[in-house]
């Protein structure tokens, strides 16, 4: 019950939103296309669900091709950023709707029963006879999913159905959403600009960077191997830090750095493969980073300013001219200015090609996927 | 700068009719001279309306508005002298960005040669040198919340600066810088600043101190560490923190001469100062820890009974770190445990869990109860 998208095109006047993209969807999983806004994440979800045509290529569901077959008449639910109910029908009528307008005749017993389960299921049964008006921003958004969902559609396209919802709501729903479709047949495509919202719930994610796909892979994968730049510097809370080294290697010692600069040299141990004298650009996570003690330096960044939320520290640094993170896991005081230095452990470098972005080399402790 | 107070503040929409309702209710806070404040709280909980009191823009039901001890309740927006950034940039579309920025000094006669230099002030600190002689509709709507900050802070007598979620429109990927160099200018100038969101992180990274609302009354107001360490009830525990504090009801047991939680079969104890506090005839009592302070151990600890055995129901990447969900053995409570980034651990799998007793909050009948 897959979705496969062959070579998929798609301009709007002379700018082309999708160049190319061609993808596999696992039956079942929990899908999130990421990009920033304006990307042409909207674009391929429409596309996807047979809402909008695309210019070339082939969407397939479940092996049949689908150009012909009208969105009515395709197992799919749509949820939007702006939460659609009817406001003159209660929850329940607006869960109900879907069935009752449905060529499937449905009868009122079958009707009844599914309203009561998801509406359980999506933790709303309390509020079946409010209006939307009278229910909160959460709520009415857990209702468009329920209808969404009542209908017991293979594929559900969410379209970044968290964007207008607070901060608390957003944490508590993400967590369900996790939870719910675990246990769903629904194949969900969820697109999003935010890497955290698809760092937590899905199961796949997919990176849409110039109208193409860039890395489709598990959610473990993507994180942990990032294979393009683009990926690794957008999946990532903070973003993964980049600098421009070369690798460089004495004459008189088998010892490697990457040297940043005349004073600024970052052991480069167990990257054997790599050629002394190129030049290349190193990657490390900001919760990799540790505040080094006793002179054990590798970098040594300006501290810009630290922010501190509960328990966890983000030191905002600049180094060499661009802005780095720090993530620590105490609250730490430090003032602006402040000397500070990092040991950095190699086990858990990225390095990427400084020309094509690609990712040519991993520390050790870096997880490796086949 | 100035400091300004709201006082015995309360607001009723609709007064009178079937609608009514309370929006505010009693609010009292003082924001410093030339302090970063944040009023953070869930959507409806009176932020805005209170925001809109502070601004001019309405008119409390009851109560007043003081700007350096002036009662500026009657008086229109115009006269507070307070600076405002909206949700979405309202900048002019006809000037460059120069002219933006020069706009309120314009109109209020200062010569070219101060708006030059005020203006070569602002750029600097913002970052704005590159595009001072760009049309504001050719930048995105980061440049532009910017260059809207800037417009409002460039008048050497503005008293305060309201910003009403300003990074609404702003891209997740450049939020960090746009906070940086948000905050490195209030600081700056010393601007006595009111930033009103629903984003806990957004409120804590900016503000010295945060007032958090609910149902119109004003909560807490402290500093982030003390509204982490010590929320004075179980909605700031909840409310504050990604995800917030573990709440687990429990009852209560004497053992060894000492209070302790009761847990289905597990005793936890509870700080030593607070031991004369409790009551061991109390009902409805909840323990709070927060997912940080819990220690996870994958390894059966034997002999060390500090540790619960749980069960992880769920593994979620969140903020940086995973979140691990569990359900301790033999209860239907639920646990919540921060663990690092690349810590491997399934769903399914069998852990050990403890509560450091330092950590650990207790709370009777949702209010924290504290060492008197």
């Amino acid at each position: 019950m897959g979705i496969r998208v062959e070579n998929l095109h798609k301009s709007f006047g002379t700018e082309k939103v999708l160049d190319g993209i061609t993808i596999d969807i696992t039956d079942r999983s929990f899908f999130s296309v990421v990009a920033p806004t304006g990307a042409g994440k909207t674009t391929l979800l429409r596309i996807l669900a047979g809402i909008e045509s695309a210019d070339a290529g082939t969407v397939y569901y479940d092996g049949t091709e689908m150009s012909d077959v009208a969105v009515q008449d395709r197992s799919v639910g749509m949820v939007y950023q702006e939460f659609i109910n009817y406001p003159s029908l209660t929850v329940r009528e607006n869960l109900a709707s879907p069935l009752q307008v449905s060529d499937e005749n449905y009868s009122a017993e079958e009707i009844e029963r599914r309203v009561q389960e998801t509406a359980e299921m999506l933790k709303i049964d309390h509020i079946l006879n409010n209006l939307p008006e009278e229910v909160s921003g959460g709520e009415a958004q857990r209702t468009a999913i329920s209808r969404a969902l009542i209908k017991e559609p293979d594929y559900l396209f969410m379209d970044e159905p968290l964007a207008n919802l607070d901060y608390k709501l957003r944490e508590q729903l993400r967590g369900d959403f996790e939870r719910l479709f675990s246990e769903q047949d629904t194949t969900v495509i969820y697109a999003t600009p935010q890497a955290g919202d698809a760092l937590a719930m899905s199961t796949h994610i997919g990176f849409l960077h110039d109208g193409k796909i860039i890395q489709k892979a598990l959610r473990d994968e993507i994180y942990y191997r990032p294979r393009y730049l683009p990926v690794a510097e957008y999946l990532g809370e903070p973003p993964m830090n980049i600098v421009p080294v070369t690798l460089v290697q004495e004459s008189t010692s088998t010892d490697r750095y990457f040297e940043v600069d005349e004073d600024t040299r970052i052991p480069a141990t167990g990257f054997d493969s790599l050629s002394p004298g190129e030049d290349y650009l190193l990657g490390f996570r900001p919760q990799d980073m540790r505040l080094s003690e006793n002179g054990e330096a590798s970098i040594s960044p300006a501290l810009s300013f630290v922010e501190t939320v509960g328990s966890t520290s983000t030191l905002h640094m600049n180094f060499q001219g661009r802005e780095i993170y720090a993530l620590h896991p105490d609250p730490v005081h430090l003032d602006t200015g402040t000397s500070i230095s990092f040991a950095l452990d190699p086990q858990k470098f990225y390095v990427y090609d400084p020309e094509a972005g690609d990712l040519i080399a991993t520390g050790s402790s870096i997880p490796s996927f086949s | 700068m100035a400091e300004i107070e709201v006082r015995d503040i309360r607001h009723v929409y609709d007064q009178g009719t079937a609608d009514e309702t309370v929006a505010v209710d009693q609010v009292n806070l003082t924001l410093q001279d030339g302090t970063a404040n944040a009023l953070l709280g869930p959507s409806g909980c009176g932020k805005t309306t209170l925001l809109q009191i502070i601004s001019g823009l309405l008119q409390p039901t009851e109560g007043q508005v003081l700007i350096d001890g002036e009662d500026v309740t009657d008086k229109p927006p115009s006269e507070r002298d307070i600076a405002q950034v909206f949700q979405f940039p309202v900048i002019y579309d006809s000037m460059d960005v120069y002219g933006n920025l020069a706009f309120p000094l314009r109109n209020g006669g200062v010569p070219e040669a101060e708006i030059e230099e005020r203006i070569q002030k602002i750029a600097d600190l913002l970052e704005l040198n590159d595009i001072l002689h760009s049309s504001p509709s050719n930048l995105g709507p980061e440049l532009n919340q910017l260059v809207a900050l800037g417009r409002g802070i460039i008048r050497a007598d503005t008293s305060a600066i309201l910003f009403d979620e300003p990074m609404t429109d702003v891209e997740p990927a450049r939020k960090l810088t746009i906070r940086r160099r948000v905050k490195e200018a209030q600081q700056e100038f010393e601007i006595t600043a009111l930033y009103v969101t629903h984003d806990q992180h957004e409120a804590l990274t900016f503000a010295e101190q945060v007032a958090i609302m609910r149902d119109g009354h004003l909560v807490q107001y402290d500093t982030g560490e003390n509204l982490y360490e010590n929320p004075v009830n179980t909605f700031i525990g909840h409310f504050i923190g990604s995800p917030g504090m573990n709440l687990l009801d429990c009852g209560l047991t004497q053992t060894n001469g000492a209070p302790h939680a009761q847990i289905g079969p597990h005793e936890i104890s509870v700080s030593e100062d607070i031991h004369s506090e409790i009551d061991l005839n109390w009902t409805d009592c909840q323990i709070g820890i927060r997912p940080s302070s819990v220690t996870v151990q994958v390894a059966d600890p034997k002999e060390d009974t500090h540790y619960i055995p749980a069960t992880v129901d769920q593994v979620e990447m969140v903020g940086g770190y995973q979140i691990l969900t569990t359900c301790l053995d033999d209860t239907d409570v639920e646990v919540k445990a921060r663990v690092a980034h690349d810590f491997m651990i399934e769903e399914g799998a069998s852990i050990w869990l403890s509560f450091p007793p330092g950590t650990i909050q207790f709370f009777h009948e949702k209010q924290a109860v504290h060492a008197s």
